[in-house]
């Protein structure tokens, strides 16, 4: 029951991106498109390479982790405005794909790319972090939940914070232990794909703004 | 169901990995709430600068509504109390010509109601100079400065001095008048309340900056004062000065001299909001 709302949630945002495209154009969710569309394609094709092509693991995961690592960088690091911050994320994907070498090095033998993954999570909550710090920092943004860039970070943030420890543990689950699990990692991926759907069907710009309504009154 | 299965006692590993979950999940919710409501705090904070900021206009705006009735009701006052009893009399003493035919009465009567017209003239003309002194519109603000300060210095009640060092070109007529405005009103504070022996006035530039500075040795005020009293509702004549200041985006300080003897007043001017304000024009 849990899978199939899980894959019915993997399908929401993208028909949502569809319904709402005029209001979705701007603000760089086209790369937040594109990886839904990729989420929601690898949920039919991982299977498909597994038991037809007998692709190992590791090796799905890993190419799903590094896919969807770029993708949320680009978004992420296209939306924080400070310029000293943006160097951030290049530091870090750097840093990322150090960890993937060495993942590939030492780790390939296991079911699951721990430290890529896991990896992925501390990096994409520091950026989700940094861009809310910009947030609070720009005067122009009053409201940050009228945003749609917010309500796709917060998506980030809460999945890649409630995956963490799941993802850090992955490899060495026996079979059993991954299906007991790996529930964690599909409601957050509802409750990630639901927020991807109020960003997409939000309003652009309206950003209510108290201090000109108070002008306006006067 | 988690908790259940966290507490099985043969997994530590559930363990570690609900708990860490449930943490990290409660570090970002508590991060995500503290966002929003810093945000609303931000935004009350911002809504009450811009009220304080807007009752601060209306008490400008109130200062120089008050101000402006108040000169309207001297130059009323000047009319009806000197120039109508003046006339009055000149027309009493010509009236006279018409009963008394005795030749040399005629004519005394005639001198008299010369007198009376010349000094309403000269009334007339004083009124009008205290509206638009006509040194400071042909001549400029060094020569009207200098013509208030030899009339404070000839009054005898104090010694004034003035020294305009550089001011080879002269600022926009309503500028100056503005900032003659702003002096006179200074001095007259300085007249009023201060019991000072002195004041010097200097001019001068620095970069793009145009200074007065006005010195005196009496009672005077620092800038704390002068913020105060713009609160509140008192001190209209300062509040008149920020308000004069306000549209030439100028700048006022009040202070102690180093020496802590003398009290410094000092009006800031950009040059470049003057220039501004001639290509606009």
């Amino acid at each position: 029951m849990l899978y199939l709302l899980f894959i019915i949630s993997e399908l929401l945002p993208v028909v949502f991106y569809l319904a709402f495209h005029k209001r979705n154009k701007q603000e760089g969710l086209q790369v937040i498109f594109a990886y839904c569309l990729f989420s929601f394609a690898m949920e039919f094709l991982a299977p498909l390479l597994k038991n037809v092509f007998h692709v190992n693991g590791f090796y799905l995961y890993s190419a799903f982790t590094i896919i969807e690592y770029f993708l949320l960088t680009i978004f992420l690091y296209r939306s924080i405005k400070d310029p000293r911050l943006r160097y951030v994320p290049i530091i870090g994907s750097l840093a990322f794909l150090g960890m993937v070498v060495a993942s590939f090095v030492h780790n390939r033998s296991s079911n699951f790319d721990s430290p890529s993954a896991s990896g992925e999570n501390v990096l994409i909550i520091i950026y989700s972090i940094i861009f809310l710090y910009g947030q609070i920092k720009d005067p122009s943004i009053l409201f940050v939940y009228y945003t749609k860039k917010f309500w796709v970070v917060i998506a980030f943030f809460i999945y890649f914070s409630a995956t963490l420890f799941l993802f850090l543990y992955a490899s060495n689950f026996s079979t059993q232990e991954h299906k007991n699990y790996w529930y964690i990692n599909n409601i957050f991926d509802i409750i990630k794909n639901i927020f991807f759907c109020i960003a997409f069907s939000m309003k652009k710009n309206k950003t209510p703004n108290p201090i000109e309504n108070y002008y306006a009154d006067i | 169901m988690i908790i259940l299965e966290a507490t099985n006692p043969g997994s530590n590993v559930s363990l570690v990995l609900y708990f860490g979950t449930i943490g990290m999940l409660a570090l970002t919710i508590g991060l995500i709430v503290f966002i929003i409501f810093h945000q609303r705090k931000v935004i009350r904070y911002q809504l009450r600068l811009q009220r304080m900021e807007q009752d601060q206009q209306k008490l400008l705006l109130n200062a120089s509504i008050r101000l402006q009735e108040e000169e309207r009701q001297r130059i009323a006052a000047d009319l009806h109390d000197d120039a109508g009893p003046l006339l009055a009399t000149a027309r009493l003493y010509l009236n006279e010509n018409l009963v008394n035919l005795d030749k040399t009465t005629q004519l005394q009567s005639i001198y008299n109601a010369k007198q009376i017209i010349d000094d309403t003239i000269q009334l007339i003309r004083n009124i009008s100079h205290s509206l638009m002194p006509p040194t400071l519109k042909n001549f400029g603000l060094e020569s009207a400065v200098n013509d208030l300060f030899q009339k404070i210095s000839g009054s005898g009640s104090m010694n004034a001095s003035s020294r305009f060092h550089d001011y080879r070109e002269r600022l926009q007529a309503e500028n100056e008048l503005i900032i003659f405005r702003v002096i006179q009103e200074l001095v007259n504070n300085i007249l009023k309340h201060s019991n000072a022996s002195f004041i010097h006035l200097t001019q001068n530039t620095s970069g793009d900056k145009f200074f007065i500075r006005l010195h005196h040795d009496g009672r005077g005020i620092t800038q704390n004062d002068f913020n105060k009293l713009n609160k509140s509702n008192v001190g209209l004549g300062l509040k008149n000065i920020q308000s004069r200041l306000k549209v030439l985006h100028g700048k006022i300080f009040f202070e102690k001299d180093m020496s802590q003897t003398y009290y410094k007043v000092t009006i800031e001017l950009i040059k470049e909001e003057e220039d501004k304000l001639r290509e606009q024009e």
